[in-house]
């Protein structure tokens, strides 16, 4: 009678200890595991190029973020938020002088999205652009 | 049953092919075993022995501290890892990857909470065991060591804590990093080595990426370090008896009595941090404005008896001499040992000692408070 008690209360004990280990490992895995890139989420896709002519440029909006896409040469392609880090003005290319200028309050951006002058704060973030072919690719990471 | 056989199995395996008695003795060291392992012997026959071995009742009040402090130790390394996987010390994207963490990884939130927790337990943990070892006189000759090494995890996981704060980025912690670095900017000698190992007063770029290097690598390994040391001074001398402590206790085996205290004593712990970790969540607030300071933020607690002291005293004395009381007091506190040699140790013996002691305790405790409520120290100073 008494070892039959011992021997419920053993595996009770085990069965609870082992129930924490799981538990704790189930956490631990769920913590490390890589998060999920939603690709799909996290790009422009462009299916054809050719409408930008080079030197040109055009504005794509998608969600809360716009992106200035800039054709320098032929298969040269650079991106930026479009969005002026200063009020939120949507930029414009000028060709001539190769610059990105808000037209609310003359902020100016360089190519490599660092601010030249103007009031805003802090410079252009910058996106990954893959190009395949006549489609263009541009990632959020 | 079959589960032993097996991995008795597997250890006279592994013998044959590597050293595992260097093993077992480092995880000796770190006080899960508590006598030496005779390496003459078979490994089997030599753990046989360790566990059968008499242990004098350990789990216990109140040299059940030390333990604890390896635990918890344990728990920051182990949550501290998996902090690590996400974040960045960057003084930009910092706030934005600790927010990441707590709203969305899986469990990110719990993480973090466990590791805040943890930190503060372990510093009263230390700041308790500091006390016991002033209450039962275990600084008396020939454990002097042991009361400095006390003091070194106490002083580190102080500073760890401090560290940690610095990387957090959002506006209650910044600004309580600030207030405490305010602090430690009046103290001389400690001020020098700020300025040496962090470079200025306020937190920019290069304070953030040293705050992480020091939190991640060298500060754990010499808390490690002093582990070990204490630990091994502790297999040394042998467990401190209390004083007063006439009767005998009886002595149990490390396996399964003691063993099983132990693991009760993990969960317990464990417990405790989930329960606070869950019902008392460290809130996480907007991002820290570097031009704006938010009213009524106060150093992290550890350092509120300085810094009431400091809100006390700065119109009567000046600053300099304030610090260099601090400094003073501490180099008291961890030269003790050296300063109060007589080997008694009862209590009767000791009045004037623990008289010291429950004084200076009252005043920490007044200070502290003059810290939390700075009207009532102001209109003090203001009389006169």
């Amino acid at each position: 009678m008494t070892e039959k008690r011992r021997n419920f209360l053993e595996i009770l004990a085990k069965g609870f200890i082992s129930l924490w280990g799981v538990g704790i490992i189930w956490i631990l895995f769920s913590y490390i595991k890589t998060p999920k890139r939603k690709f799909e989420e996290n790009l422009i896709k462009i299916d054809d190029v050719s409408s930008i002519p080079i030197t040109g440029s055009s504005i794509y909006h998608y969600k809360d973020k716009s992106i200035i896409l800039i054709r320098k040469e032929e298969k040269e392609f650079l991106a930026f938020s479009a969005i002026c880090t200063h009020l939120k003005c949507i930029l414009n290319y000028q060709k001539e002088r190769e610059v990105l200028v808000c037209p609310c309050h003359a902020g100016v951006f360089d190519m490599n999205g660092n601010v030249v002058s103007g009031p805003p704060p802090k410079s252009l973030q910058r996106y990954r652009v893959d190009i395949r072919g006549n489609r263009l690719y541009v990632y959020f990471d | 049953m079959e589960e032993k056989k097996e991995s008795k199995g597997l250890i006279s395996w592994l013998e044959k092919r590597i050293n595992l008695f260097e093993l077992f003795s480092i995880i000796s060291s770190f006080g899960l075993f508590y006598s030496e392992l005779d390496s003459k012997k078979p490994l089997k026959e030599a753990i046989k022995e360790v566990l059968e071995k008499k242990v004098p009742p350990y789990a216990r009040w109140p040299q059940i501290l030390g333990i604890i402090t390896i635990l918890l130790f344990f728990f920051q390394v182990l949550t501290g890892i998996l902090l690590a996987f996400y974040y960045v010390p960057s003084i930009n994207e910092s706030y934005e990857r600790v927010k990441f963490i707590i709203r969305d990884t899986d469990f990110g939130w719990f993480i973090h909470q466990i590791h805040f927790w943890g930190s503060n337990f372990l510093i009263i943990i230390l700041i308790i065991r500091v006390m016991r070892f002033f209450y039962h006189g275990v600084y008396k000759s020939p454990r002097e060591l042991l009361w400095i090494f006390g003091i070194a995890l106490l002083v580190l996981s102080v500073i760890q804590a401090f560290l940690g704060g610095i990387l957090l980025m959002d506006e209650n912690k910044f600004w309580s990093s600030i207030r405490s670095i305010e602090i430690i900017k009046n103290i001389p000698v400690l001020n020098w080595i700020y300025l040496f190992f962090l470079g200025g007063y306020d937190i920019n770029q290069q304070t953030i990426i040293r705050a992480y290097f020091f939190h991640v690598t060298l500060l754990p390994i010499l808390f490690l370090f002093f582990l070990y040391l204490n630990i091994s001074g502790i297999r040394k001398l042998g467990l401190s008896e209390i004083p007063w402590e006439t009767k005998k206790r009886k002595e149990i085996p490390f396996y399964p009595h003691h063993f099983f205290n132990l693991l009760i004593l993990l969960f317990i712990i464990f417990g405790v941090l989930v329960t606070f970790a869950v019902l008392f969540p460290t809130p996480f607030y907007k991002p820290a404005d570097p031009s704006f300071t938010p009213p009524g933020i106060l150093p992290g607690w550890y350092f509120l008896p300085i810094y009431g002291f400091f809100e006390l005293f700065f119109k009567i004395i000046p600053k300099l001499i304030l610090g260099f009381i601090c400094i003073l007091i501490f180099s008291l506190i961890l030269f003790l040992p050296f300063i109060d040699r007589k080997e008694v140790r009862t209590f009767k013996e000791r009045i004037l000692a623990i008289f010291i002691g429950v004084i200076f305790l009252i005043l920490i405790g007044l200070f502290t408070f003059f810290g939390i409520h700075k009207e009532i120290s102001l209109s003090i100073t203001n009389i006169f």
